[in-house]
């Protein structure tokens, strides 16, 4: 996290860069939005299901980042937020009913309020403590689900009806839902990308780098870091009410303690700090453990860790994180070139 | 930059306003006592110099201004309003803006940011606006851009905005945290030895950028620093600690010819 750039991310706009530099970042972006519309009429309907899944990962560890990556708070715990949401969405189905895209804000709201609960006691901790914390919530969150039958259908768990296209689209449920998730998963990210380019945003990043000197500047750090955790797990939380809808189907068995480290993975394969990096997390978590065991079905767990290893050894700040800064080093270093041909260096900078 | 509103509402004891008044301060860490019994008065739109040998309890005051520490005794009042009450993250808010003896810059982030955060306890904006309108819509969010970079071009540096604030020399990021502080638009500013580690030609840059904030900025700044010309030249008044005692108060030219001060500067008794 050594660049500027890191608290901008992958998505955000870098203004400071100029203004041709914004612009095509926007065209970039709206060409990746055209280009993620077109793709599912290419593929099979599996792979279609699988993408989507990788997009919903990508929300999940978008709020993981904002809370690990920006505001420096470790969470263990975020497969519980995940399945919060997950069973928000399911229960509002199954027993009353409602329409799968009301209980999209129903999951926010609710795993909003969890996360804020959350992270008050959370402020007494830090580092490992915290990680140990969340862990608790990770490893309890299956047995809450199974002790809470009557609401969550205990092991069994719930089944739900996949939703289908209105009738005048004349598409595939599994094609309709990927755009429903594309939808979300753009309006996560640009809103992450508001909140993290605006003035709460600044404080989260603030509060990670130095807390004391961002509460000399007047920056309320328990305030702040309580609503990091808001934040994080309402993105987070959102996902989960959306794999519930894509899935069909919740259990206690799919939010055990892997999820909630599979976040982890993604979010630092990706890049912890960035917006973008969470897209690459979503793809780990989705394609790596079946990749895995196409290469070995004898040691699967040896090759997803030794992908890991490679990736964090080639890229320490995960994908994003290392890219971005590389090319907008790269950018830099031409910059001030050109400004010595022209005849005026860089005053203040001695050393780089 | 505009001037801060100026609540005059302090008690006009002697022959200037009082801005910040300290009180009998008394602070201890375990048996060293770091401050004993200090008080002396800041006068509003002046430079006060505060000096002292090394561990004589120069941050520890900045501290217990910031509300980092907790003394044991004594008040602090800004304006006549104590700040016994408030939190550290209530500083910035009541006009009391700092840089810190070793530099304390937010390392990811560009100039230009550590800059805007500077600005923070002067912003409404919240998480919900935040999330839901474009950044460079707002009125909030354009007003800190350019205050952060006239500040910038007041200390110097507009021409490394963009750039990450690690990136810079010690003399600049001395430069970006004091532009922190004043994007702040504070009523006192506290500089915790801001000439330690400059060169000579910038510490006579900062002598007069630190003399134009009070006289164009018309901020009040209690200037704690070593280099004794810098000090003596700058300040309308200065304040000697040693041992956590305030040992002369008063103009540069009597603080030069006190007895005590040299002694406890040589360390030696005539
Ligand atoms: N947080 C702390 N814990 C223990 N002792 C401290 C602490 N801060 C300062 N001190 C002690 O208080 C005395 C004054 O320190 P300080 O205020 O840093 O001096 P100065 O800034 O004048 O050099 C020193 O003896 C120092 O060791
Ligand atoms: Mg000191």
């Amino acid at each position: 996290m050594e660049d500027a750039s890191s608290t901008s991310g992958g998505f955000a706009l870098g203004r400071d860069r100029g203004p041709s530099l914004a612009v095509w970042r926007w065209l970039a972006g709206g060409a990746v939005i055209v280009l993620a519309a077109a793709l599912p009429f290419a593929l099979s309907k599996y792979e279609v299901f699988e993408l989507t899944l990788v997009m919903i990962y990508a929300i999940a560890v978008l709020g993981l980042n904002i809370l690990t990556g920006y505001n420096g708070q470790i969470s263990l715990g975020h497969g519980g937020f995940f399945a919060a949401g997950a069973y928000t969405a399911a229960i509002l189905m199954h027993r009353y009913g409602i329409p799968y895209w009301a209980t999209l804000p129903a999951a926010a709201l609710i795993c909003f309020v969890l996360g804020v609960l959350f992270g008050l006691p959370a402020l007494r901790f830090e580092g490992p403590y915290l990680a140990l914390v969340t862990l608790a919530m990770a490893v309890a969150m299956p047995q809450l689900l199974k002790y809470f039958e009557g609401w969550t259908g205990g092991q069994q768990g719930l089944n739900l009806t996949k939703p289908s296209a209105p009738a005048f689209l004349a598409i595939d449920r599994d094609r309709w839902l990927y755009f429903v998730v594309l939808v979300v998963l753009v309006a996560a990210m640009r809103i992450a990308a508001n909140i993290l380019n605006g003035r709460s945003g600044r404080a989260f990043v603030a509060i990670r780098d130095h807390p004391i000197a961002a509460a000399a500047m007047g920056i309320h750090t328990a305030r702040y870091k309580t609503l990091a955790f808001g934040t994080s797990t309402l993105f987070t939380g959102v996902a989960g009410a959306l794999a519930a809808i894509v899935i069909g189907y919740v259990a206690p068995e799919s939010f055990g303690l892997f999820l909630s480290l599979s976040f982890l993975v993604g979010s630092a394969v990706g890049g912890i700090a960035t917006i973008g990096g969470a897209i690459i997390g979503g793809a780990f978590i989705e394609y790596i453990p079946n990749l895995a065991n196409d290469i070995s079905d004898a040691a699967p767990w040896a090759v997803y860790g030794a992908a890991m290893l490679l990736l964090m050894y080639a890229m320490p700040n995960g994908v994003v994180g290392t890219v971005v800064p590389y090319v907008s080093r790269t950018l830099r270093r031409i910059g001030p070139l050109k400004a010595a041909f022209a005849g005026n260096g860089f005053a203040a900078n001695d050393e780089d | 930059m505009p001037r801060r509103g100026d609540g005059s509402a302090g008690a006009a004891v002697g022959a200037r306003p009082r801005l910040l008044q300290i009180e009998n301060l008394t602070v201890r860490f375990g048996g060293i006592v770091a401050l004993q019994d200090v008080s002396f008065a800041v006068e509003r739109d002046r430079i006060t110099g505060l000096i002292g040998p090394n561990g004589a309890g120069k941050t520890t005051l900045f501290n217990c201004l910031s509300r980092l520490y907790q003394p044991e005794r004594g008040d602090i009042r800004l304006n006549g309003r104590s700040l016994a009450r408030s939190s550290p993250a209530d500083i910035a808010a009541l006009g009391i803006g700092r840089t810190f003896q070793a530099p304390a810059l937010f390392a990811s982030m560009s100039v230009l940011d550590n800059v805007k955060i500077g600005a923070h306890a002067r912003g409404q904006s919240g998480l919900l606006t935040d999330a839901v309108t474009l950044p460079f819509w707002r009125r909030e969010e354009r007003d800190f851009e350019a205050d952060a970079r006239a500040t910038l071009s007041f200390v110097g540096l507009a021409d490394v905005a963009a750039r990450p604030a690690t990136s810079l020399s010690l003399g600049a990021r001395k430069r970006v945290e004091l532009a922190r502080a004043l994007a702040a638009k504070p009523l006192l500013l506290l500089l915790d030895e801001p000439a330690g580690g400059l060169n000579h030609d910038e510490v006579a840059d900062l002598g007069n950028l630190i003399r134009s904030i009070r006289d164009e900025l018309h901020i009040t700044v209690l200037l704690v620093e070593h280099h004794m010309g810098l000090v003596m030249g700058l300040s309308d008044q200065v304040v000697v600690l040693n041992f956590g005692r305030v040992i002369a108060d008063g103009p540069p030219a009597e603080i030069r010819e006190n007895a005590a001060v040299a002694e406890a500067y040589l360390g030696t008794r005539h």
